[in-house]
């Protein structure tokens, strides 16, 4: 999970709670459809509309897409404490003459900003292709959660971090050297007037979390418990069970020992697996990625994996983090089979992309922000559950080693050859669980190969918050989820 | 928004009532950029972002917090200003002060020859990208350029106003040739630092050697890393806290160490006065400065993020840790002057010619041409990286390109025994040893 800490407490601002680890995330919740206004410029949409329709006549293509994004969050630990919660706006008008585009953007989002931005457009761009085009009717989509963090203040957020950080306190005894107490809230209202669709959603992507460090030698263990996607609050409603084994998976690599080197037979926890699947296999199907030839994935004469391998792209899943009504060019949200059975299948696109490979056109236009450059970007990508349970996995594997905790995982897209860090291991003899444990282990080799070899996929997977990062302005929330999945790959300890 | 709005919130700030201290940091500039390829087109940017932070002293120390005033909306400020010192009343850290106003780093990080628009100057970059790559017989598939400038004034309640213009520029191209397809990546604050010739003319060799490179066979060797091996080319932003231990590549868990917040909560693997090393230093003596003075540096900045001085300082003398990156809050916790964080390292050199870490002895020798990718651990110094192409050479000294195979480790452990060239070079962050050999690495 390329997601850390440190961005989290920086957006935060004010708060300096040790950056530490990634986060994590939780079970869906099922978003419905609500009328939404866009906050506090409830004339903005009709002015945008009104110049969309202007522009069109003139363009083969004309769209906007505003964002009025509140960003805040909550920390505590022993030393410190602290909430805050900042809004940022933007829009962005782009035209097309059929040939080439072109975008204005500005964070100005009063009525003389938007006016400057619209005609500074007919500016950068001679008018062509341009007709008379209907916009349809105005359509909201919002989703729910139980405890809308909007309803409260961030000093009320803190209250509840606060509640949490004293719960943490009472884990892991003194061999603890570190915990805190964690929320980030993201909630975006999105309107994107073109393309016959006038839409406005609004999404609450949360996270609350718990951080705890141990002392291993020379080097600290850092567990995060945590809960997210899109709901409220309720992210920081962590249970008990979850953080007593969040602090003895911090203490039980006090006294590591590395984990035996060379191939063998592993099982890929959640967090193993659903880095896998959006590392490697997700980029890998970015269809920018496919126009430049960076990615294997064209090149393949062949399945991808066995035919216990489906991996899915879906914006359209409810609670997941990069769950969203429509993209950033207003399509509408539905899941892209990336690996079907192990054979290949779409990627993921934009409208550009999609024309110019000649490939369906998926729901995944995406921007950091309306200031930052759209591409085809993963929204919520699943490693597809299987059959089996956890115990009929770890029985039929016989030996080998289950590991836990994804930490990171990297691909070179031309070649497919990837690595997976997991916090640690655990030894399985004879079909059960010996007892031995093992420190942090590199999981590496040929992501066909390894995805070949899968032989068997558990039923139950788990879902956690994390972000797409190419770059500064080139990052988007996401989910990634797995179940635990039996294959053969190199490890190292 | 201008200049008069960031002088007329930090009026507001001065009148309000519960603020003891502030900071105002105002940003505005233009981004263009410019696309080639299947998505052809252009874009402009105009950014702006008015932003305070407001310091609240109480009875268990000092709290804090941000807020951003909308450019659609200035008449908020005042309503922004009481949230925010409410918020900040709730916060608690230890307490400390804003330090007197010191004097800018005198250095260079803007391209006076780019234009106002920027859009026709990230076009012309475009424009030389193609000829570059046409004078190596490549073809440019898909390529942006992104030309930003962005002009930063903080001002602080402790008598600090400064401003200073910056700008940045962004290269990111395929070109290919008869199917074959490299990445050409530039990052600079200037146009003529972009070297598109000699980046496209890398590109069409390391072309010709992939597609004349066998698979690498895993064992043990010597690793010399150079150029973008070495720096890893980053093109990421510019860091504006100069902490992201990202875009530092190798010396990402050096500069992760240097946190003073970490060091202060007892987290971090060493402290100033100790060995970064968890074993005996058998290689070149590893000295490490911070300078964000140098002109043009991609890290380079006069001041940060809060109005705090950039300084030189030590990193890591002779393998021992030395000094830590220091913001506003962390020097005055411990009553000394603000550094401004680690910005573009400066890595004495060694006293070996870089022929001599080029040319094999015992063990075979890999020099990297390009890595696949590159993880680090902040925290640990664990390192895990992949290996695009490179130059494989044995006691016969034949030298033949070879891909794949991974290396990991320490970067502790392997910088305790690594050589440095006599030689130096800069490469936007990086000004140190062209040449930094590493001893019996074990590829997979």
């Amino acid at each position: 999970m390329d997601w850390t800490r440190r961005s989290v407490l920086q957006a935060v601002g004010a708060v300096a709670l040790t950056p530490l680890l990634e986060a994590c995330g939780g079970p869906p919740k099922t978003p419905v459809t609500a009328p939404v206004a866009l906050r506090g410029m409830p004339e903005v949409r009709d002015q945008i509309r009104a110049l969309v329709e202007s522009l069109s006549r003139d363009y083969a293509h004309a769209s906007a897409l505003a964002t009025v994004r509140e960003v805040g969050g909550a920390a505590a630990d022993a030393g410190e404490r602290g909430s805050n919660r900042v809004t940022e706006a933007g829009v962005v008008f782009r035209v097309s003459d059929g040939a080439s585009f072109f975008e204005r953007a500005t964070s100005d989002l009063s009525g003389d900003g938007i006016a400057l931005a619209a005609a500074a457009v007919r500016d950068g761009l001679a008018p062509g292709g341009g007709r008379q085009r209907d916009i349809g009717a105005a359509e909201d989509f919002a989703a729910t959660s139980e405890i809308d963090p909007a309803s409260l203040a961030p000093q009320q957020w803190l209250e509840r971090v606060d509640a949490l950080y004293r719960r943490a306190q009472r884990v892991g005894g003194s061999r603890i050297i570190y915990r805190g107490a964690y929320l980030t809230v993201d909630d975006t209202q999105t309107l994107f007037i073109g393309d016959g669709r006038d839409v406005l959603q609004r999404v609450v992507r949360t996270r609350g979390g718990v951080l705890l460090v141990a002392w291993t030698g020379s080097t600290p263990t850092v567990e995060d418990a945590n809960h997210g996607g899109t709901m409220g609050l309720e992210a920081l409603e962590l249970s008990t069970e979850t953080l007593e084994r969040a602090a003895d998976n911090a203490l039980s690599l006090l006294t590591p020992t590395p984990a035996p080197t060379g191939e063998t037979a592993v099982i890929l926890d959640p967090s193993v697996a659903a880095l896998i699947a959006h590392q490697c296999v997700g980029r890998a199907f970015e269809a920018d990625r496919w126009m430049s030839g960076e990615s294997l994935v064209p090149r393949l004469d062949g399945p991808l994996g066995s035919p216990q391998v489906t991996i899915v792209d879906d914006p359209s899943v409810g609670g997941g983090y990069g769950s969203y009504y429509f993209d950033d060019e207003g399509y509408p949200a539905e899941p892209t089979y990336l690996v079907r059975n192990g054979e290949v299948g779409s990627p993921v696109t934009d409208r550009a992309t999609a024309a110019a490979l000649d490939v369906p056109r998926t729901a995944n236009a995406r921007r950091a922000s309306p200031l930052d450059p759209m591409s085809p970007r993963v929204s919520n990508v699943s490693f597809e559950p299987g059959t089996a349970s956890r115990d009929e996995l770890i029985e039929s594997m016989g030996d080998g080693l289950l590991l836990e905790g994804g930490l990171v995982a990297r691909m070179d897209l031309r070649t497919g050859r990837f690595a997976v860090r997991a916090t640690r291991a655990r030894d399985i003899e004879g079909g059960k669980l010996s007892g031995r444990l093992y420190g942090t282990v590199d999981l590496h080799g040929d992501l066909t190969q390894l995805l070949s070899a899968v032989t068997g996929v558990t039923t139950d997977t788990e879902r956690f918050a994390s972000t797409c990062v190419h770059g500064e302005r080139d990052a988007v929330p996401i989910s990634i989820s797995g179940p635990l999945v039996l294959t053969r790959g190199e490890v190292s300890g | 928004m201008s200049i008069a709005d960031a002088e007329r919130l930090v009026k507001l700030l001065e009148k309000a009532r519960n603020v003891d201290e502030f900071v105002v940091v105002d940003r505005s500039g233009v981004r263009a950029s410019a696309t080639t390829g299947a998505n052809a087109g252009r874009r402009r940017v105009d950014l702006h972002r008015l932003e305070a932070t407001v310091y609240r002293d109480v009875r268990r120390g000092r709290g804090s917090a941000s807020f951003i005033v909308p450019d659609h909306d200035t008449a908020a400020a005042a309503a922004l200003i009481a949230a925010a010192t409410s918020r900040a009343e709730n916060a608690a850290g230890p307490a400390w002060t804003l330090p007197p106003p010191a004097a800018p780093a005198r250095v260079s990080v803007a391209d006076l020859t780019l234009g106002e628009a920027l859009v026709p100057d990230a076009e012309a970059i475009a424009s030389q990208l193609a000829e570059a790559a046409n004078e190596a017989a490549l073809t440019v598939g898909l390529a942006r350029v992104d030309v930003e400038r962005v002009a930063v004034s903080v001002i602080t309640s402790s008598g600090f106003d400064n401003s200073f213009e910056t700008t940045d520029l962004h290269v990111d191209a395929i070109v290919t040739n008869t199917g074959a397809a490299e990445r050409v990546r530039a990052h600079a604050r200037r146009a003529e630092d972009l070297h598109l010739a000699d980046r496209t003319a890398g590109a069409a060799e390391r072309m010709a050697d992939r597609s004349a490179a066998t698979e690498l066979e895993p064992g043990t060797y010597d690793i010399a890393l150079a150029g973008p091996a070495l720096t890893l080319d980053v093109t990421g932003s510019i860091s504006t806290n100069g902490s992201n231990h990202e875009l530092y590549g190798w010396f990402g868990p050096i500069v992760a160490q240097s946190s003073a917040s970490m060091a202060r909560q007892r987290l971090t693997r060493y402290r100033p006065g100790q060995s970064i090393y968890d074993i005996p230093a058998t290689g070149d003596p590893l000295t490490i400065t911070s300078d964000g003075t140098l002109d043009y540096g991609l890290h380079s900045r006069p001041f940060g993020e809060l109005g705090e001085p950039v300084r030189r300082f030590t990193l890591v003398e002779d393998g021992v840790a030395a000094g830590l990156s220091l913001d506003l809050r962390e020097a005055a916790l411990r009553g000394v002057n603000p550094n401004g964080g680690v910005r573009n390292l400066v890595v004495a050199s060694g006293a070996t010619p870089a022929a001599d870490l080029l040319t094999p002895d015992a063990a075979p020798l890999l020099e990297i041409a390009e890595l696949g990718w590159l993880e680090t651990n902040p925290r640990t110094g664990g390192f895990v990286a992949e290996i695009g192409l490179a130059y494989a050479s044995g006691p016969a000294r034949t030298r033949a390109p070879v891909v794949g195979g991974t290396i990991r480790g320490s970067i502790f452990d392997v910088l305790a025994a690594a050589r440095l060239s006599k030689e130096r070079a800069f490469y936007g962050w990086y000004d140190g040893p062209t040449v930094v050999r590493l001893s019996g690495i074990a590829v997979r």
